[in-house]
């Protein structure tokens, strides 16, 4: 009987454990390629942009871009003055921005209002000082921040009292029933400067908190100066972006969603959840048509395209119809509108598909994945066929395989799926925006309709640092699941009646695939007879960001006479005999045919009389063209109406 | 001396043990793909009804079944007939030609030779049916030859041409949409030739076709003769169960083994058509047959019902929003039936459908859009081969889901998918003890309507001629084909003349696939607009079961010129259906006027009833008399002859 020697063992040996080790190891590779190991996607940092905007405007937004970036680390210390340009924008129209490097003696002198912001007024050069209380007492308005130092002394209260925590509004000067006792239940979450004493015994107080004066008037030589003295960019941004932890991360103890964090975890307050009234746009609203228009006697361009009360947009999103996904379109086409579809990057759509959604009017849009475990999508990752990993496919691959079937290409409109969103108070819409993506339609809460976010409007997002991204946030209204909050025909009154509101409404076309609820149905159905009784225009998101677009490069200037004639048309026996009034004369340029501009219907002591169409020559005539207004609320502030024509408008509006 | 050991003595074992790891390693493989033994189908033959002795109308068949077709032009058509009238008078009698007597014509008021009985028939019988007509009966002939010419007064002598059109219903002496749609009707088959006729009133001819007369009717003795010059049974057959493209087959031919049922349709014009020109034709020569004296039929719907509602849904997977349709339906108060997939539907779902209020019937998955439905085969939990299941199989798997066998009889196939040639796929039904299919109807989202000639259920044939025991239920509209005005126009036709069942099939995976509003919108309005143009909103379970009971009545009548009164005799059988709680009878349609004379009164068991004018058919050439169930003799006395409106010069009417 053979017996191997124990050398002989011992020579065996390598060969054993290289045979054994390779069997282990296919297995282990061959395990490995079948159960890939999963990378976490990631959230990449975008700073915000240093915005300014070099345009004739009647007002001028004064930022400091480096104070700003200076401002802190934490929510509570970053400074928020960058929300002025989204208010006025919003509210107003065209507006012109400048910093102090960027800020001439021109463009001060033709401000008609100057709105000095926290982030420059708090430490104020000399020489700006004198250049703006000049301004002001050379007639003009003057918007001046919590100022500190020399420029409190000059303009504001004596701001003593210090720092305090605003608990509610108290009073809204000028604004009427039911909007003032709306405002006064808006939450806060702001501090405000309190005083011991005012500056002088003339002060107007037209908006209080906790009862002291916060948004305060007074004359200044021929013009005036308001003082705001709470931290009003916060409280705007607060609402609108919503509220984080201190350092920015998504609060998510009472998160909807276990896991990953969702828009609706940035809810500002319990009490906003499902909000009826748009708390953001009645506080933005009372500070341009309460004290702005009150004081300077500027027009607006009416928010909504022919003079409608308001807007719908649907927005649908799909992940799984492809070119199905817009099957509501043709309904849609026939109410009038369009939508838009918002689809994922693996739905299925198609080329030919999507050129036909087009055609119909329709737009296309990205249903972004995010690296959110429950809804993203994960790609091979390895060397040939031997793929041991696997990562989420990121934003910028989705955009471009979306991009890559559409005819158009270039997407410049998402969502994130189901509201999925990043960890971080900002991340997810800085990365969108670095991205190219203009328009974000993430922010909703899954559970109530209503203006969770404080608006139905679009918004501008800041970053961490406080600046401005570029990129515009649409907070959907009614969401897809939503089955608690105000209805869809109250919304719809309501934004008639007042609040003129954008209802953007989300669907999942899918859901009717997976059970066809004919009642749900018929509510879908239900919506386009409000919205036509409720007189609201149905666009898809692209027609109105169009809109609003046209709206803010529009041209629009005035001037104020308070001791004009009264043109000879104009004149009555009412008017004898000195036939004086006040005149608005308004210089308004819009490249669209279904502008409007917004008027005061008082300036000072003087209400609307009537108006004229600029003055133009008939043959040997000298014809003047009168112009019909319309009376309109503006949540709660009474103004006049009147269609633009595309191409240059010369309008002149008589108050006695 | 030992030999010197190398590296295989040393690791021997070590290969042995890699050798099972990778027999292992492959059959573990080969259990996760196994491979799929397809199901092996069974097939009946079709076989001839049994014979009816009762009812006015007597069709006369063959002694026995005819040869394999070849092609259509060989295919035997007699048992359209029975389609034919089963559809437009509820019951009639058979006999085989060989049992004809006089004394069993004298019991019936008109007798049909279809085209084969009257090429084969003993002219001994011959001279039976020329008595039968010379005595007052009405005879039609289907395809008379030549030794007809005693009879029919026409010679057929000649080139036999092709019959593709009506190219003149003058000679019906209507006006209206039945006489307009003729023209489009499609025949398929032969004309025989003839000699040149007028049309009536002047002439004989009732129809032209191809420019040549196609039905003549002539008067024998004190009864009448009507030639039908072409093909109208293979005509019926071909829009109801399509025409073959070549021997036998459907499609081109390299087609696919299935095909869409709506492939198998005879004519362009008919994939897109609210008319349903089967019944068109069938009305022109049925119609004709109260000229010559009142006749009586059941009206194929209960009551007063101008038409009959149906929504059917499909399941190939999760039968979820099937459900979600049925329960909308039952809100309408409706209800519907799901085909569902029976490895989908579970003992869950039992519970569900009579929540939903729904029938269930079964979808046969074939494996074509979707995996097919397989078992292990093997020893133990180890199955290296899998099974298709047979539809037998699939019918007991569904049926299981209710607990063991249960009444399950109907059946839609995976995507309307039918094999390509003549009859398989039916026979294959028929092996599986299924009843009634609903297959056939549009797959794509332009086609709508009528494809099949009718929405009326008919017995398929074999391709011997003989009908099969499954009926057939013709869909109008698929998913995508459903808009509210097509439903809209498709009801409103059927009210105002056509009198058809309509059914609407959505697929549970319609809003996947072809999601659009056209579709909620249609199924949204689908059951108002039935309620709204008097239809009647059942099952197609409920409304076969009507129609069998309807078959199982009996009506028979006799004229009495003196008294100008018609006594129908009837015995009406009734169903108790969940559509219809309190019995769904069929009532008796009787013509409005004879002659242009009107009904003066009508007694039913001897007991005079108000004339109720409101209860008429669409075209009101019928007036619908509702009975309850059991015998009746029901006297109905027209207006004598003098007092017709326009009789009298001096009647203002």
């Amino acid at each position: 009987m053979a017996v191997p020697s124990r050398q002989s063992k011992y020579r065996v040996l390598p060969f054993r454990l290289t045979l054994w080790s390779t069997v282990v190891l296919f297995f282990a590779l061959a395990g490995i390629q079948q159960n890939p190991m999963t990378l976490s996607g990631s959230w990449e940092e975008s700073s915000g942009i240093e915005l300014t905007r070099d345009v004739d405007a009647d007002i001028v937004v004064v930022l400091d871009y480096q104070a700003i970036r200076q401002s802190g680390s934490t929510f509570d210390d970053t400074d928020f003055s960058a929300a002025w340009i989204d208010l006025i924008e919003q509210e107003v129209g065209p507006i012109s921005v400048a910093t102090p490097e960027t800020l001439s003696q021109d463009k001060i002198d033709a401000a008609r209002v100057l709105i000095v912001t926290h982030s420059i007024s708090r430490d104020m050069p000399q020489t700006f000082l004198e250049r703006i209380r000049q301004h002001a007492l050379d007639g003009h308005t003057l918007v001046i921040e919590r100022p500190e130092g020399q420029a409190r002394e000059i303009f504001s209260s004596d701001g003593d009292a210090g720092l305090r925590s605003g608990q509610s509004i108290t009073h809204a000067e000028g604004m009427g029933e039911p909007y003032d006792k709306q405002l006064e239940e808006m939450p806060l979450f702001v501090d405000y400067v309190g005083s011991t004493s005012a500056r002088d015994d003339e002060m107007q107080t037209l908006l209080s908190i906790d009862g002291a004066p916060v948004i305060y008037a007074a004359d200044f030589g021929d013009g005036h100066v308001i003082t705001v003295d709470f931290d009003l960019g916060r409280q705007l941004v607060t609402l609108q972006q919503g509220r984080p932890n201190n350092d920015f991360s998504v609060p998510r103890e009472d998160a909807i969603s276990s896991g990953s964090p969702r828009t609706s975890d940035l809810i500002a307050g319990e009490e906003m959840l499902g909000a009826a009234v748009p708390y953001t746009d009645l506080l933005a609203r009372f500070v341009v048509f309460g004290v702005l228009m009150r004081y300077a006697g500027i027009p607006t361009l009416w928010s909504y395209p022919n003079r409608a009360d308001g807007a719908a947009v649907f927005v649908h999103e799909d992940g799984r119809l492809g070119d199905g996904g817009a099957w509501k379109l043709e309904y849609e086409n026939q109410r009038g509108g369009s939508s838009t579809l918002l689809t994922t990057s693996d739905s299925g759509i198609t080329t030919e598909g999507a050129e036909r959604i087009e055609g119909r009017g329709g737009q296309i849009g990205l249903a972004w994945r995010p690296p959110s475990p429950p809804i993203a999508r994960y790609e091979p990752v390895g060397i040939g066929r031997f793929q041991p990993l696997r990562k989420p496919v990121e934003l910028a691959e989705q955009r471009a395989r979306l991009g890559d079937t559409l005819p158009r290409g270039n997407i410049r409109t998402a969502r994130s799926l189901h509201g999925y969103w990043a960890p971080h108070w900002s991340r997810a819409q800085e990365m969108l925006a670095a991205e190219g993506i203009r328009a974000d339609v993430s922010y909703e809460s899954p559970t109530h309709r209503g203006y969770s976010f404080g608006t139905g409007l679009p918004f501008r997002p800041l970053s961490e640092e406080g600046l401005p991204l570029n990129l515009r946030q649409y907070p959907v209204t009614v969401s897809a699941t939503a089955n608690e909050g105000p209805s869809v025909e109250s919304l719809l009154k309501d934004s008639a009646a007042g609040h003129h509101q954008l209802i953007t409404i989300a669907t999942r076309p899918s859901i009717f695939a997976d059970y066809p609820d004919i009642d749900n149905f018929e509510q879908w159905l239900e919506t386009f007879d409000y919205v036509e009784e409720y007189n609201h225009r149905l666009l898809n998101l692209s027609e109105f960001a169009q809109f609003r677009y046209s709206r803010r490069t529009s041209l629009l200037r005035s001037r104020v006479d308070k001791r004009a004639s009264l043109p000879q048309e104009l004149r009555t026996s009412e008017t004898a005999p000195g036939h004086t009034a006040t005149l608005l004369r308004i210089t308004a340029r819009t490249d669209r045919r279904d502008m409007a501009l917004l008027l005061p219907a008082r300036i000072g002591d003087a209400r609307y009389f009537d108006a004229l169409e600029g003055r133009e020559r008939v043959g040997a005539e000298l014809v003047i063209n009168r112009l019909d207004t319309e009376e309109i609320s503006m949540s709660g502030f009474p103004m006049r109406r009147v269609p633009l024509e595309r191409g240059f408008n010369n309008l002149e509006f008589y108050y006695r | 001396m030992s030999r010197r050991q190398t590296l295989w003595d040393h690791l021997r074992w070590d290969l042995l043990a890699l050798i099972v790891i990778g027999a292992l390693t492959l059959g573990y493989a080969m259990l996760q793909q196994p491979r799929i033994q397809p199901a092996e189908l069974a097939l009946t033959d079709g076989s001839k009804p049994p014979d009816r002795s009762e009812g006015d109308i007597l069709l006369v068949l063959p002694m026995a079944p005819a040869a394999q077709a070849t092609n259509f032009a060989t295919m035997d058509c007699t048992f359209s007939w029975f389609n034919a009238l089963w559809q437009h008078f509820g019951t009639f009698a058979t006999a085989p030609m060989d049992h004809i007597t006089p004394q069993l014509l004298a019991g019936h008021a008109v007798v049909i030779l279809p085209s084969r009985v009257a090429s084969e028939i003993p002219s001994n019988t011959r001279e039976h049916l020329a008595d039968f007509a010379r005595q007052g009966g009405q005879l039609i002939v289907e395809a008379p030859r030549q030794i007809w010419e005693p009879i029919t007064g026409l010679s057929t002598v000649g080139t036999i041409g092709r019959a593709e059109s009506v190219t003149s219903a003058e000679g019906l002496g209507i006006d209206g949409p039945l006489r307009d749609h003729l023209l489009e009707v499609p025949l398929t088959g032969r004309i025989l030739p003839t000699d040149e006729l007028e049309l009536r009133p002047s002439g004989p001819v009732i129809l032209e076709v191809e420019g040549q007369p196609g039905l003549v009717v002539e008067p024998l003795g004190d009864g009448h003769v009507y030639s039908l010059l072409f093909d109208f049974a293979c005509s019926l057959l071909a829009m109801n169960q399509g025409k073959p493209t070549r021997e036998m087959e459907f499609g081109p031919p390299d087609a696919e083994p299935w095909l869409p049922t709506d492939q198998r349709v005879a004519y362009e014009a008919l994939l897109s058509s609210h008319i349903p020109y089967a019944t068109v034709l069938q009305r022109a020569l049925f119609d004709r047959l109260p000229e010559a004296r009142p006749m009586a039929r059941l009206w194929p719907f209960p009551g007063h019902y101008s038409g009959a509602a149906m929504t059917i849904h499909t399941a190939h997977e999760d039968p979820r929003a099937a459900f979600g349709y049925a329960d909308r339906a039952r809100k309408q108060e409706a209800s519907s039936t799901i085909f569902a997939a029976p490895d989908y539907f579970t003992s869950d779902h039992t519970a569900l459908t009579e929540t939903v209020n729904a029938d269930v019937g079964l979808l046969w998955v074939l494996g074509q859009t979707r995996p097919p439905i397989t078992e292990g085969v093997g020893v133990g939990a180890i199955e290296p081969r899998s099974r298709e299941l047979s539809l037998a199989r699939q019918h007991a798997k569904l049926e299981s889901a209710f607990g063991g066998p249960s009444s399950i009889s109907q059946v839609r196939t995976e995507a309307n998918l039918w094999k390509t040639d003549w009859d398989t796929t039916f026979r294959n039904l028929a092996a599986a003890g299924l009843r009634i299919d609903s297959s056939f109807g549009p797959s794509d989202p332009a086609h709508f309507g009528y494809l099949f000639g009718s929405g009326m259920p008919f017995f398929p044939l074999d391709d011997r001629g003989r009908p099969l025991p499954v009926m057939e239920v013709p869909f109008a509209f698929d998913g995508a084909s459903i808009s509210s005005p097509r439903l809209r126009q498709l009801l409103e036709a059927s009210r105002d003349g056509f009198h058809q069942p309509v059914v609407v099939s959505l697929a549970a995976d319609a809003m996947k696939r072809h999601p659009s509003v056209g579709i909620m919108l249609g199924f949204r309005d689908f059951h108002q607009l039935a309620r709204e143009t008097e239809h009647w909103l059942t099952t197609i379970g409920d409304y076969t079961d009507f129609l069998t009971a309807r078959r199982h009545s009996v009506i028979t009548s006799q004229w009495s010129p003196e008294q100008s009164r018609l006594t129908i005799s009837v015995n009406l059988m009734g169903a108790r259906l969940s559509s219809a709680p309190k019995g769904a009878i069929p009532s008796v349609a009787i013509p409005d006027q004879y002659q242009g004379r009107a009904i003066e009164r009508i007694e039913v068991d001897d007991d005079t009833i108000a004339v109720d004018l409101s209860t008429r058919s669409g075209f009101g050439d019928e007036r619908l008399l509702e009975l309850p169930p059991g015998r009746h003799v029901v006297s109905v006395f027209y207006e004598p002859p003098g007092e017709a409106p326009g009789d009298d010069p001096e009647d203002p009417r």
